[in-house]
């Protein structure tokens, strides 16, 4: 299996690189250079934002078919392959395998699969606790068992050799984010929602600088999100799931929201958002970290985070009420 | 826009030569051997030519306007807000927030992440998709929810514009 993956990597490689810009795999872009995959396989895309060598990373992929139906529920085979530091040239050599289990973003939960379906029957990701050994640029090469026929396809992505954006074991950055009592804030800047009128959103969730969280020796669930500006194609309902968890779980920790922008159509990020998500000229987004009652970072989500990966962390924390 | 040559226009043009250009071989040969009238010779070679010329002129090919990927794509997009919008005035939210789900959502996120030089155009685009999506989730009325379609597919349009893709609206 391997060998054979090997071989069709080999020999598609070049191909796949150019059809895939950047670091983000397989692009899935509406009649973009991406939107058909190779002899019609798989349309792989990585979604993680920051992933780096020497520890266990949870590598994250979207799933489509040539038809752009979304791969959803169960579980794919994933193969990796190092490819080098240069992207498009090198040999590929065999990395570690996995299996990967179906994330869902909205619809319903995991369900048997894997299968090929619209998004409203199951839009997600793929999710692997994968360790890369070393940085430069990576392949993973998906089998997805479908119902009809198995079918493959590949994402090419990048390992670090550190991290770009604050991560886990960190000091979390002290930031004074806006909240609901900021007076030199537009509304719209503390939760892009509250736009033309509109009440803010999640009041419960801007009450708390994560400075203020960090002096008072409390843990944070903090996210960094735009809820209306979101790009990506995986972007959820992310705020609101965090609303969700704050309503139950309010008495153990700091639940709070970063808008990402101040003002979208100007290009201004807020500095609360920026201290911790833009680096490089990269803004990605959505976020959410987990931070200690020490202010250190304990865990982080990045664009894709669930109920069921966050609950068991919060309900390890001490109620404080 | 892509303009194209089509195939069938072309198979005309191949065929006018493939019988023009033996008509004033032969014309010539005739000609030049005196084996027979002259008229014979003459008039196959004007035949012949007359023939080449106009499988070009009379039988050129309109310029066939031919989509791009991406124009096909919105406008099957375009075209399911169009039918999203329609489905819920008829008062079925639920099969109008599937069409959105299912072929409207990714290619507005898409389509958004492409106006990156037009962030004005952008953010009106993802505003109007906000307000579909909370309308999906409130279960609002099906009038708000057909207007706020409408919104959105205004929206689209302007994004569309932004870009130089030309896309038919709804019906």
């Amino acid at each position: 299996m391997i060998r054979r993956g090997l071989a069709a990597l080999v020999v598609t490689l070049g191909m796949v690189a150019a059809a895939c810009g950047g670091n983000g795999g397989g692009n899935g872009d509406v009649g973009g250079e991406g939107s058909s995959s190779p002899d019609g396989e798989l349309i792989v895309q990585t979604a993680n934002y920051d992933l780096a060598v020497g520890e266990q990373s949870r590598f994250l992929a979207g799933i489509l078919t040539p038809d752009q139906l979304f791969v959803s529920h169960g579980s794919v085979d994933i193969e990796f392959f190092y490819l080098g530091t240069r992207e498009g040239e090198g040999t590929a050599e065999e990395g570690p395998t996995a299996t990967a289990e179906f994330l869902p973003i909205e619809g319903p939960p995991n369900q048997p699969g894997p299968v090929a379906a619209p998004g409203s029957q199951g839009r997600g990701v793929y999710s692997a606790d994968v360790t890369f050994d070393r940085a430069g640029f990576w392949a993973a090469q998906v089998t997805a068992n479908l119902e009809e026929a198995p079918m493959s396809g590949r994402a090419i992505f990048e390992v670090y050799e550190e991290h770009r954006y604050p991560a886990v074991g960190q000091r979390a950055p002290r930031t004074d984010n806006l909240t609901a009592d900021s007076e030199d804030a537009p509304p719209e800047a503390v939760d892009s929602r509250a736009r033309d009128g509109e009440p803010l959103p999640d009041p419960e969730l801007h009450q708390m600088t994560i400075a203020e969280s960090i002096r008072r020796g409390e843990p944070a669930l903090v996210v960094f999100a735009t809820p209306v500006y979101c790009v990506s194609r995986f972007c959820g309902p992310i705020t609101d799931m965090i609303g969700e968890l704050q309503s139950e779980y309010g008495d153990r920790a700091n639940f709070i929201h970063v808008e990402v922008w101040r003002n979208f159509q100007n290009t201004v990020v807020n500095k609360g958002a920026a201290d911790w998500i833009y680096r490089n000229d990269d803004l990605l987004e959505p976020w959410v970290y987990l931070i200690d009652a020490n202010g250190v970072i304990a865990a982080r989500w990045d664009n894709v985070a669930t109920r069921a990966e966050i609950e068991p962390l919060l309900e390890k924390l001490p109620k404080n009420g | 826009m892509l303009l194209a040559h089509g195939g069938e226009g072309g198979a005309a043009n191949f065929e006018a030569l493939v019988l023009a250009i033996p008509m004033v071989v032969v014309g010539v040969i005739l000609f030049a051997q005196k084996a027979a009238k002259p008229i014979v010779p003459v008039a196959l070679v004007l035949g012949g030519f007359a023939i080449a010329v106009g499988g070009f002129t009379v039988l050129k090919p309109a310029a066939v306007e031919e989509h791009s990927d991406a124009e096909i794509a919105y406008g099957e997009m375009v075209a399911s807000l169009c039918e999203a919008r329609m489905v819920a005035a008829d008062g079925e939210l639920d099969d109008a927030g599937a069409i959105f789900e299912d072929d409207v959502h990714v290619r507005l996120h898409d389509l958004a992440d492409r106006l990156s030089d037009d962030r004005a155009a952008a953010g009106r685009l993802l505003e109007a998709k906000q307000v579909v999506e909370a309308d999906l989730d409130r279960l609002v009325e099906p009038e708000e929810l057909s207007s706020d379609l409408g919104d959105l597919i205004v929206a689209t349009e302007a994004g569309l514009d932004s870009l130089d893709l030309e896309v038919d609206g709804c019906e």
